[in-house]
């Protein structure tokens, strides 16, 4: 119940901002002859956790890739929080704020799990030239604990702190999904874009990772996030994007998503094929 | 212990000056780029000191100018080759060592030509290289520690990764290029006035392979590799002969081929590595000792 009334506090103050946080106008991505996104335009407002979904191939991680700026944008427009970023490198756009986890499990592996943490933590830090980083070698360690702060927060939050000192590989593949989540988390995003994060993980796990996601979209973090689980989008997300063949087709909230005629016969088409 | 440093005194001068050489390399090879442009440094920082010095010039502003022209040159070079990675950058950081080479030879009375610039008159002692070594090893230590070193980790590994932490890899590695060159430089310069001679085989491939090996021996992971690699490889001959193998010439090799053979496979982060891990397979057993 206290719940309930906190999100809707948070859903009239994201309905008073004028600017949505992500704004994306025509976006087309061409791989050598294959349209992998075609024309696609939405707008995201912040506080919101979006779906996206849409068969096999259809351009989902290239949608991330694209407006993370990992991927490259053949024509179209990106705005974040109102600021053209198309033809920025990936590395400033994850400065300005839009954070993101892999299809694949991607951690340090010789660093612990506090430290592989820890390196989200040190997003602020990053941003300072090199040389001037490595000459503060006085004030290192009180940053250093602020840092150690942050990070441990962030695995509070993923309910690992008790793992902080373990490496990745001592752990099972839902934990390592949340030890990415908690580094995302460490860099305070204002967008965090998540592709498939309960692929292969047991019902337990995704119960767990959706319990995650809704609390932090209750905390007001945007969030996109890309997963091939209906019943996970269903039970999680305020509003979906459907994509098939680099085509936006749908949008809306899941259950008028599901049942619009465009979306299901995506999704028959590929279980014909298969 | 006296008489051990005075009878040993050429063998620690040469693990100092080798160690900034390893040091030069391995601060490259942990930033992710194969580079083996400091050799070409350490010949630049080499005939940098042994010109200033017949100019008359102080051998600290003759070594400043050999860090600093190496620097420069370091950092012209990772513009040019921002885009060549692992065997590409490694053969084209090669060219450069020769091209350095070439241009030594063909330098005229500034460089002495095919036999270089010898009798130069810098001196440095035992004392003054380890304080040298002992600097530069702190400062590579805080580079190697806490949220640079986190990140060097990541740009090594995984430059997606990197990019999505908001780590600029490209400047990261344009950073290392040049602390690089600077200390590849700074180690060429101490081995002139160690030495009293520079010639245009200092950027040559035996170099090269010396540089390498220490470093791949030693674990390119952190500067300690670097320097328990070189401290091995030029202790290494002395060590055999003194256990009395005789004929060494014939045999070094062998050892040596072996050695590193025997790291390459069973020990891929090189000696430290293997150390490390032999310590926390140590602690972990006396764990279980104490817990069982
Ligand atoms: N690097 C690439 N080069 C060429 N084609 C690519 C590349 N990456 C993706 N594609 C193509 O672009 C299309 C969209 O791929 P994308 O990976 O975005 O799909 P997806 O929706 O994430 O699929 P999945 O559900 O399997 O993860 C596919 O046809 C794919 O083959
Ligand atoms: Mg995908």
């Amino acid at each position: 119940m206290h719940q309930v009334i906190e999100r809707d506090a948070n859903r009239e103050m994201i309905d008073m901002q004028s600017e949505p946080l992500l704004n994306v106008t025509d976006l087309t991505v061409n791989y050598d002859g294959v349209v992998a996104l075609d024309h696609v335009s939405l707008t995201a407002p912040a506080g919101q956790l979006y779906g996206l979904i849409g068969p096999n191939g259809s351009g989902k991680s290239t949608f991330l890739a694209a407006i993370s700026r990992h991927g490259k944008v053949t024509e179209g427009r990106l705005e974040f929080a109102g600021r053209d970023y198309t033809g920025e490198p990936a590395f400033v756009a994850a400065r300005l704020g839009i954070s993101r986890s892999f299809q694949t499990v991607r951690l340090q592996e010789d660093l612990s799990v506090l430290e592989n943490a820890m390196v989200g933590a040190d997003h602020h830090r990053i941003t300072r030239p090199v040389i001037f980083n490595w000459l503060r070698l006085v004030r290192n360690r009180r940053e250093e604990a602020e840092c150690r702060e942050t990070a441990l927060s962030a695995l509070e939050r993923v309910g690992l702190v008790d793992y902080k000192d373990q490496f990745p590989s001592s752990l099972s593949y839902g934990m390592q999904r949340r030890v990415e989540i908690a580094r995302c988390l460490a860099s305070d995003p204002k967008l965090l874009l998540l592709d498939e994060p309960t692929a292969g993980m047991s019902p337990a796990e995704t119960d767990d990772i959706s319990e995650l996601l809704m609390g932090l979209r209750d905390s007001g973090l945007t969030q996109i996030l890309v997963a091939h689980d209906l019943s996970m989008i269903h039970a999680v997300t305020d509003h979906v994007f459907a994509l098939n063949f680099g085509k936006l087709i749908a949008e809306g909230n899941s259950v008028d998503v599901a049942n619009d005629p465009d979306v299901r016969k995506a999704y028959i088409g590929v279980a014909d094929e298969e | 212990m006296l008489n051990f440093f005075s009878s040993n005194e050429i063998l620690l001068q040469t693990i100092a000056v080798f160690s900034l050489l390893a040091f030069s390399v391995q601060i490259s090879l942990r930033a992710g780029a194969f580079s083996l442009a400091g050799v070409g440094c350490w010949a630049i920082g080499g005939y940098s000191l042994a010109i200033s010095d017949r100019h008359d010039m102080h051998p600290v502003i003759g070594v400043l100018i050999g860090i600093v022209v190496s620097a420069i040159i370091s950092y012209l070079l990772a513009l040019l080759l921002v885009r060549l990675r692992g065997l590409y950058l490694g053969m084209a950081t090669i060219a450069f060592n020769q091209m350095v080479g070439i241009a030594l030879i063909h330098g005229g009375d500034f460089t002495g030509g095919e036999l270089g610039i010898y009798g130069i008159g810098a001196r440095i002692s035992t004392f003054q290289l380890f304080a040298v070594l002992a600097l530069v090893s702190f400062l590579l230590w805080a580079l190697e520690r806490g949220m640079l070193g986190r990140a060097y980790n990541i740009v090594r590994d995984d430059e997606p990764l990197a990019a999505s932490l908001g780590i600029d890899s490209e400047s990261m590695r344009r950073f290392a290029f040049v602390l690089s060159g600077a200390v590849g430089g700074l180690a060429g310069a101490l081995n002139a006035m160690m030495l009293g001679i520079v010639s245009p085989t200092d950027a040559d491939f035996p170099v090269i392979v010396i540089a390498l090996t220490m470093v791949i021996v030693g674990g390119y992971h952190s500067w300690l590799g670097a320097l328990i690699g070189a401290a091995l490889i030029q202790w290494l001959p002395i060590g055999l002969q003194s256990f009395g193998i005789e004929g060494m010439s014939e045999w070094w090799s062998v050892v040596y081929g072996l050695l590193i053979l025997f790291i390459a496979v069973y020990m891929p982060r090189g000696l430290l590595g293997g150390l490390q891990r032999l310590g926390s397979l140590m602690a972990r057993r006396h764990q279980d000792f104490r817990e069982a």
